[in-house]
């Protein structure tokens, strides 16, 4: 009888750890990972933009930042499922430079760039 | 009656007589600008002999990069006028020598690499493409905090050694697993934090193993150095620099010129330079001894694919300090040697002299031609081209002619 619920506590707990470990950040990470993608793209862009804008002191150019800095919500929502779900901060990291375009890139593109321009 | 033709046959003759040549033109040019032929000064401060060996062989040897595939002589090329011949570099992972590197699956680093010619002039304040090294009152201001104090003896010193430590330029390739250690330790540090990890992780390559720490242990003990840091390092890089380009340094036709050879440039050269220093306004900016004010202005240059802050985009001066006044500005390049370093403009984009001209004076033939540079440039030049200097508008060429004959003195540079 002993024997029996340690089995099963055990499975229960393989189950509970393989799904919180890895099914569920796996989960999210292919669900969500697009969308993150693109939401830290544009809360990155508005920070950005804001950030020089707010710098010309226009009343009419800070009321539309701060409109501009609600793309940060979603992102900020969205992030948060993701951690809450098992993701790494790294994974996330990972995530935003591609969001920001700021990851290596290759001189393959180089070339690939100028055939564009030729064309 | 022939006492007012004999008038006016004088006061026709004498006009003809006081009609400025060329020459008399430049002359004036030369003393309103106070132009002095210095293009090959050394600013001692740069040069220390005892560290050239070392300098030689960091310059030349890939120890210090993270994949052990980058050093200095890698984008700085003899054949090239010390640049790569490229739009932008490529770093951490390529191989091979100019266009041979976009064959590589090399890491693309997204500003135009600049020659080294004029680095060493005392006249050089102001390094990289957004100042990111800058000199002022005896202070050399850096992103890894400030230089003198960190025992930097000048600002090219410092600005050697930056690429040292960018992840594009010899940190070394991301990967998942087994990155370089110098992109492990060195990538996620800022500012002074950067420095540190760099003089530690220099420690354990001085202990190293390979034929090249070998060596540079054995330079070292032979200078009497007790230990090598990054400061050592760009003092060595800055004083090889100091050396090979004095050395190979020569007085161009215009400096001869400024120092009376009036033979030195032909009729076309010195029209392109009254042009120069004139209605075409060039020097407005490309002034002083290197042809640059060393300060920072926008052409409207367009962004491309690639660009050093978020988005593709190259926000220029505006990295280093933030400040919406200084997005998109650069520093204007110097022209020492010009017509031997295409392409141009921080990111590349424009293949010849004549077309970077042209876009200084109108932008729109640029894009008639080309069409936009990236999939995204149709929606963001507008924030670019509001940059542009206001000394563009000033410009007054009218033709042809007038552009080659400009072109032909940036040759005499």
């Amino acid at each position: 009888m002993i024997r029996n619920i340690f089995h099963i506590a055990t499975i229960i707990f393989c189950i509970l750890w393989v799904t919180k470990n890895i099914a569920a950040p796996a989960y999210v990470y292919f669900r969500y990972s697009e969308q993150y993608i693109t939401l830290a793209a544009k809360c990155a862009n508005a920070m950005d933009e804001s950030w020089f804008a707010e710098q010309q002191d226009t009343p009419g150019l800070r009321k539309s930042t701060q409109i501009h800095l609600l793309d940060c919500h979603d992102y900020d929502v969205t992030r948060k499922l993701m951690l809450s779900l098992g993701l790494t901060e790294d994974v996330l990291a990972y995530l935003g430079l591609i969001a920001l375009e700021t990851h290596q890139r290759t001189a393959e593109e180089l070339v690939e760039q100028h055939r564009f321009r030729e064309r | 009656m022939n006492r007012i033709i004999l008038s006016a046959a004088i006061l026709i003759f004498s006009l003809s007589a006081h009609a400025i040549s060329p020459d008399e033109k430049l002359k004036i040019i030369i003393d309103t600008f106070s132009i002095k032929a210095e293009g090959c000064k050394t600013d001692k401060k740069t040069h220390n002999k005892s560290l050239e060996e070392l300098g030689d062989f960091l310059f030349n040897s890939k120890l210090l990069s993270g994949d052990n595939d980058t050093s200095c002589a890698t984008c700085h090329l003899d054949n090239k006028h010390l640049t790569d011949g490229l739009p932008v570099a490529i770093g951490v992972g390529g191989s091979g020598e100019g266009d041979a590197r976009l064959d590589s699956n090399g890491v693309i680093v997204p500003r135009n690499v600049f020659s080294l010619f004029g680095r060493a002039s005392p006249h050089y304040s102001t390094f990289f493409w957004d100042g990111k090294v800058i000199s002022s009152n005896g202070k050399i201001y850096s992103p890894i905090g400030e230089g003198s104090e960190k025992g930097f003896t000048s600002a090219l010193a410092l600005a050697s050694v930056l690429p040292i430590l960018a992840r594009d330029e010899f940190l070394g390739t991301q990967k998942i697993l087994f990155s370089s250690k110098n992109l492990k330790k060195i990538n996620p540090e800022y500012f002074d934090d950067k420095y540190i990890a760099a003089n530690l992780l220099l420690e354990e390559i001085l202990s190293g193993s390979s034929e090249d720490s070998k060596k540079l242990r054995e330079i070292a003990k032979s200078l009497g150095l007790k230990k090598i840091d990054l400061s050592v390092i760009g003092n060595a890089l800055a004083s090889f620099i100091a050396k090979k380009t004095s050395l190979e340094c020569q007085k161009s036709p215009w400096e001869k010129y400024i120092q009376g050879d009036i033979n030195s440039l032909t009729t076309s050269q010195k029209e392109g330079a009254i042009l120069f220093f004139g209605k075409a306004r060039c020097a407005t900016c490309h002034s002083g001894p290197l042809m640059s004010d060393m300060k920072f202005h926008s052409i409207g240059v367009p962004q491309g694919e690639f660009g050093t802050h978020i988005h593709k985009q190259d926000i220029g001066r505006a990295s280093v300090t933030f400040k919406e006044s200084d997005r998109f500005l650069f520093r204007t390049p110097p022209l020492l040697g010009v017509s031997k370093t295409p392409p141009y403009g921080h990111n590349g984009a424009f293949n010849t002299l004549k077309e970077v001209i042209i876009f200084h004076i109108n932008p729109i033939p640029f894009f008639a031609q080309n069409g936009w540079t990236s999939r995204r440039e149709l929606f963001t030049y507008g924030k670019i081209i509001g940059k542009r200097s206001e000394t563009l508008r000033f410009i007054d060429i009218q033709d042809d002619t007038q552009i080659d004959a400009i072109i032909e003195f940036l040759k005499a540079l």
